[in-house]
């Protein structure tokens, strides 16, 4: 049995490799899925472009998983390409250098004049300069952590999820059990192998089995737009900076981001003065880019490793680490994978796997570049008979069924629902009442002021605007409607 | 379009919406315009298919509070669904998208009943006859130093009430103007067009008639006046907010505005009653589009004007909405919508002022009592004020009464 | 007088219709519909103090607690416009529950999810009661907006009485998209009111005793009514509505009321957006024209409403004068901050006028009477502003 500690799209691709490799796997997790890092980021599935000047690894990794999961993920990725585009304030001698990069690293990216790139992003400034494309993309993150699951539960693996480990027992022989809590209490596992994919938490998980991980922890701030603004990813043709990423999510755009070190795992709610300086940065891209209508913003924390200290983390390699604790003292049959992206969860995976597999004398070969995902569910057509119970969103009866005795907050990251415009305003007590027919009222209420909780912080992290006033609404709504007393 | 992503979900839209209250399978603009649209920018939303029952009336507009250009967003989502209608309807809508060719040709008003059941055109709203003896009018030649305006030949007035411009062109002249009318060929502001979501077209049309007004008009006119609060609506806000194009040079002023800031007091004390029956009333109704502007200046004028029992028609829009009420499959919803003006009105004596025409021709259908244009019951005041002041015992003009 | 009152939620037309009663010539300048069909018209006076607790009696809290407020007014004259508010409306057809009694306490009203809140006064048509009692909870297959499972559960749990939850079958004329206006649309249709009736005695038939039947705010628009006495008539219990989100029918039925009222009165309105109060008028932002006015009210609203707006370098601005509000920064801070006049050419009214936090303390009844009835003493001179009513444009309808 192979214990894979955070579910993640790391962790769940160590164990869907593994699980194709033939192992019994049990990922436990603190929270629900994307509890960290994987739940939290601007959807970008890298070309690698990002990368090719300061870190030509991580940039071929990624155009090489960008391939794979177009392949394996369809469904899940929006093959929408990006552009670079240069402002005025472009550093005028990056360009040059940044497309030798790109040759060396094997991107494919095509030159566009200004107009063309203007016809492609209207919302772009009329003094860019013009640009270049390259195979950028998008990933759905939550459906596709999804998938990972019901592609290792079909393999015979199982999540358990609001799961925390509590302790490794290892001996000279290597790791032996690992004691896990839950609600329903503490109970010994039997564990011949140990992942630690716990992103941010991996140090504190490295303190378990006494080889702590020197992790270093940066955050990030992102905006959400309520709309999907334009139709393809937009980058700063500049070295990696604060505000350079504007990404088309479905029906939102996510603007990113910010980078400052922090010691927290659990990612702090933006300060308004955060999201407003990095909102300003949008300027010489998109001029109205503060007048297009907020919805929250949010913050993902950066699982970086480097075992020695650095000034910026931002030069910080991103490229991945798979560490075999047995070669640093520690104990065997213990690894953790640290740093990486969300676009090379795979190779990570299967870099770890092949760690592990050699630790417990096997010979599989991963297989994960070949094996497409299942699909989640198919679209039923009595779904458009049935009221929705989220508008913005078009979550109904149908989606949440889906998902039977999931909690208020699960319903959430798996029909979409109170995701849009109004944050749950309008559905949050619909869907209150259906989670009556499986918890009792006061689980309900605990859901309810969780979740209205989370989607408050937010709004308050973007409360500008139309925003501001959809808050007001809401505030409204739900003191005087609803007669909700919070404090 | 600026504030689309602006909607904060209140609902206040709907409730604004006539449709919504008359037809249960109308999903309403929230649902056909920002929830749309938002859907539509990833480029999988099909079009929904009761979205050519919106009227563009536009009052979700007026009512958002965030200023969503809700009914332009319907109108962008019945642009996707034009493909999908059947050719019938396809021909009709393109007659009825250029009024001006109606204006010219007025007969086509009277297609016979199989080839309007062919384009299914309803056979069951009374279509526009033409005003057949025009309102006299004392001719003037132009004065120098008489200050200037332009009055608006719109489409339905070119082709049947030209009554309405003669009054109207009468009146603005008794208050010491000298009016012009133009455009001198029929063309169209694009209203008709932009309200059946064929907004490409709703572009050329109203190119054509700005350049055509930009030639014809001087820029020293005060105003330019119109009788139709759908074309006023289209030229003064619409060609500069959704079509990109340049406004005109003088500004747009709807008849009753231009008459309550310019008549001179005189005027006002020089009208005489016009009503046959001291027991008669005065039903005001400012049309939808109207109400882009404010609601109470149609009524303000009645009062003003001396008409001691004037009461607001109880309707937000009256179901003509241009010619959603001519076609088969509005019909029924239309009258639905202009109903409460038949309640209202039951039982009393008393004539409407409207302040578009084919809202005129609609509320008359539906009431029984005559509805016309202020302009013409203004002229018609002024004219038994003249008549008074001449002799002991003063003609009431014929007035159609219910 | 010309007098231009911006805005028209509740304080805005509370206040043209008094100035017009008191023979203002009025002019309602607003951007959009109001805020009166996003909330049920129930009226609240104090709810809750300022740690939360709830508040039997609003008269002794205010007359307390008043001046912290600087609302220095004693309960006679509290008396005095709360009386000539409910006449208000009743002479605009819209029907309280209590009749002309003035109430001495606030009583208790149901929201959807089963939480009983204070209210003052309430529409007729609204269930409100002194001590909670057995209730049966309707709600209808296909309306979401009615959880009957939570309200009751709720409602149990928080009352201790009995509460029977009762799900009618949707008609056949259901649409998914069926807000709680469509509904209340149907039910007052002639088909709409058949099924109401037979669903209902089909749903109620095992139901012994004379607990009241709560009904969800569907039950019709103008005709609203006329449809409480039928049911009650032939489920031979009482029925009363509990309020729903938005659309509201409670206040749509206000609202659409008032306004008719208004405008037979001769109240005239324009649509557009103020972005100057001048000396002797407004300037509209549109039209780029000043309309006149020998005084001007503001009845814009907080951040909801659109009188304030908060710009994304975090600046709050007052959207009918142009200025800059001092703000801390602080969000809960936002709820209170507020519209004050400058003392040289206009008023302001209504829900968010500095100091309020109506959503936390339930007071937006008492904050709109306050800050009209002021805005209206101010206008007209104190003594007329009493005594002034029966004018000819107002009608002989006040006390």
């Amino acid at each position: 049995m192979v214990v894979v500690v955070g579910a993640g799209a790391t962790g769940l691709g160590v164990a869907w490799d593994l699980s194709l490799r033939g192992l019994a796997v049990t990922v436990i997790e603190q929270g629900d899925l994307a509890h960290g890092t994987s739940g939290r980021f601007h959807g970008l599935l890298h070309s690698g472009a990002r990368y090719a000047v300061r870190d030509p690894n991580a940039a071929r990794e990624c155009i090489q998983e960008n391939r794979i999961l177009r392949r394996i993920a369809a469904g899940s990725i929006e093959a929408v390409g990006g552009y670079f585009v240069k402002t005025p304030a472009s550093p005028d001698d990056y360009g040059e250098g940044w497309l030798s990069a790109m040759e060396a690293t094997g991107i494919p990216v095509a030159r566009v004049s200004r107009e063309v790139l203007r016809a492609a992003v209207p919302e772009l400034h009329p003094d860019v300069e013009g640009g270049y494309w390259v195979p950028d993309g998008v990933i759905h993150g939550f459906p596709l952590l999804f998938r990972l699951q019901k592609a290792i539960e079909a393999h015979g693996g199982s999540v358990r999820r609001h799961t925390r480990l509590l302790q490794v027992e290892a001996g000279s022989d290597g790791v032996r059990r690992v004691r896990v809590g839950s609600a329903s209490g503490a109970e010994w596992l039997g564990c011949d192998a140990l992942v630690n994919a716990a992103g941010p938490w991996a140090g504190e998980v490295s303190r378990l089995f006494d080889d702590r991980l020197p992790m270093r922890l940066s955050r990030g701030v992102m905006i959400i737009f309520a709309e999907r603004k334009l139709a393809h990813v937009v980058n700063r043709l500049a070295p990696p900076g604060d505000g350079d990423i504007l990404v088309p999510h479905d029906r939102v755009t996510i603007w990113g981001t910010t980078d400052e070190p922090t010691e927290s795992a659990a990612a702090k709610p933006p300060r308004p003065s955060e999201t407003r300086k990095l909102l300003a940065l949008g300027r010489d891209l998109f001029p109205d880019m503060e007048n297009w209508r907020a919805l929250r913003a949010f913050c993902g924390v950066r699982p970086l490793y480097q075992p020695e200290t650095a000034a910026d983390s931002r030069h910080v390699t991103r490229d991945f680490t798979v560490i075999d604790h047995a070669r640093r003292g520690g104990p065997a049959g213990v690894v953790s994978v640290v740093g990486g992206k969300w676009v090379t969860f795979r190779l990570m995976a299967e870099k770890a796997g092949d760690v592990v597999t050699s630790y417990l004398g096997g010979g599989a070969p991963s297989l994960t570049a070949e094996t497409p995902l299942p699909p989640l569910r198919e679209q039923a057509a009595e779904r458009q008979r049935e009221p929705w119970l989220c508008e913005c969103e078009q979550a109904g009866e149908w989606d949440l069924a889906a998902w039977p005795g999931a909690t208020l907050g699960e319903w959430r990251t798996r029909t979409w629902f109170s995701m849009g415009p109004c944050q749950g305003t309008f559905c949050v007590h619909r869907v209150a009442n259906r989670r009556l027919t499986t918890a009792n009222l006061a689980e309900v209420d605990a859901e309810e002021a969780a979740l209205r909780s989370e989607r408050e912080q937010g709004m308050q992290g973007a409360l500008w605007g139309d925003n501001a006033r959809e808050w007001a609404l809401s505030q409204s709504v739900r003191r005087q409607t609803l007669g909700e007393r919070t404090p | 379009m600026d504030h689309s992503d602006a909607c904060l979900k209140c609902t206040i839209c709907i409730t604004a919406c006539p449709v919504y209250r008359k037809d249960g399978a109308f999903p309403g603009p929230k649902a056909l315009g920002p929830e749309w649209h938002r859907r539509s920018l990833t480029g999988s939303a099909d079009p929904m298919d009761r979205v050519e029952d919106c009227t563009f009336c536009q009052l979700c507009e007026v009512a958002c509070p965030v200023g969503v250009p809700v009914a332009h967003l319907i109108a962008e989502h019945k642009a996707a669904q034009l493909s999908e209608q059947p050719w019938p309807i396809r021909v009709r809508d393109t007659v009825l998208t250029h009024p001006e060719w109606v204006a010219r040709a007025p007969t086509l008003a009277r297609a016979p009943a199989p080839v309007s059941r062919w384009l299914r055109l309803s056979t069951g709203s009374r279509r526009p006859s033409m005003r057949k003896a025009p309102v006299s009018r004392p001719r003037r030649t132009p004065g120098a130093g008489r200050p200037r305006a332009a009055l608006f030949v719109d489409c339905f007035d070119r082709g049947f009430d030209q009554e309405a411009l003669t009054a109207a062109q009468a009146l603005i002249e008794v208050f010491g103007f000298d009016v012009r009318r133009i455009p001198r060929t029929s063309l169209c502001c694009g209203a008709a067009a932009y309200a059946s979501g064929r907004v490409t077209q709703a572009g050329r049309q109203a190119e054509a008639m700005g350049q055509a007004l930009r030639g014809e008009l001087d820029g020293d006119e005060v105003a330019l006046i119109t009788l139709n609060a759908t074309c006023q609506g289209t030229m003064a806000d619409e060609w500069s907010t959704f079509l990109g194009l340049n406004g005109l040079p003088v500004p747009v002023l709807p008849f009753h505005v231009f008459v309550l800031q310019y008549a001179p007091d005189t005027f006002w004390s020089a009208l005489a009653p016009t009503q046959a029956d001291p027991g008669d009333w005065t039903w005001t109704h400012t049309t939808c589009r109207g109400r882009r502007q404010g609601d109470g200046a149609l009524f303000q004028m009645a009062r003003r004007a001396g008409m001691d029992q004037v009461e607001p028609l109880d309707l937000e829009c009256c179901g003509a909405a241009g010619s959603y009420a001519f076609k088969a499959e509005h019909a029924g919803t239309a009258h639905d919508i202009g109903r409460p003006a038949a309640e209202q009105t039951q039982g009393r004596t008393g004539v409407i002022w409207v302040d578009s025409g084919t809202c005129a021709v609609h509320l008359e259908q539906l009431t029984g009592r005559a509805a016309r244009h202020p302009a013409y019951w203004l002229w018609q005041a002024w004219q038994a004020g003249q008549a008074a002041s001449k002799g002991p015992n003063p003609p009431n003009p014929a007035i159609a009464r219910g | 007088m010309r007098l231009v009152v911006v805005g028209q939620g509740p304080a805005g037309m509370l206040t043209a219709d008094w100035a017009c009663r008191l023979g203002a010539e009025v002019t309602v300048v607003a951007a959009a519909d109001g805020s009166l069909g996003l909330w049920s018209g129930a009226w609240d006076f104090r709810n809750f103090t300022d740690s939360g607790e709830v508040i039997r009696d609003p008269w002794q809290w205010w007359e307390l607690h008043g001046r912290e407020h600087g609302v220095g007014w004693t309960r006679e004259h509290w008396a005095h416009w709360w009386t000539r508010w409910r006449r208000t409306w009743e002479a605009a057809g819209i029907p309280l529950a209590g009749g002309e009694e003035l109430p001495s306490h606030n009583r208790f009203t149901p929201t959807a999810v089963g939480r009983m809140v204070p209210v003052f006064v309430c529409p007729a048509w609204q269930w409100a009661v002194d001590e909670p009692e057995p209730v049966i909870w309707v709600g209808m297959e296909g309306l979401a907006d009615a959880p009957i499972e939570l309200a009751g559960a709720r409602f149990r749990a928080l009352t201790g009485m009995a509460a029977s939850e009762v799900c009618l079958p949707k008609p056949d004329a259901w649409a998914p998209h069926w807000s709680s206006l469509a509904w209340a649309v149907y039910v007052e249709s002639g088909e709409g009111r058949r099924w109401l009736s037979e669903a209902l005695t089909r749903a109620l038939g095992g139901y012994a005793g004379s607990s009241p039947v709560l009904m969800p705010q569907v039950l019709g628009e103008d005709g609203c009514e006329t449809l409480i006495g039928e049911l009650e008539a032939a489920l031979e219990r009482p029925v009363r509505e509990y309020p729903l989100l938005p659309p509201a029918l409670g206040g749509i039925r206000i609202r659409d009321r008032w306004k008719r009222a208004l405008k037979r009165r001769g109240v005239s309105s324009i649509t557009g957006t103020v972005d100057a109060v001048l000396k002797d008028g407004v300037h509209l932002r549109a039209s780029g024209a000043s309309l006149p006015a020998d005084a001007v009210v503001l009845a814009t609203g907080g951040l909801l409403g659109g009188g304030l707006w908060l710009s994304a370098a975090g600046e709050l601005l007052n959207t009918a004068t142009g200025q800059t509000v001092v703000w801390s920064g602080r969000m809960d801070e936002l709820a209170v901050a507020g519209i004050d006049t400058d003392g040289t050419g206009y008023r302001a009214v209504g829900r968010v006028v500095g100091g309020f936090d109506s959503d936390r303390h339930g007071d937006s009844g008492a904050v709109n009477l306050y800050t009209v009835a002021s805005a209206i003493e101010a206008l007209f001179g104190k003594q007329t502003a009493m005594e002034g009513w029966g004018t000819e444009r107002g009608g002989n309808d006040g006390p």
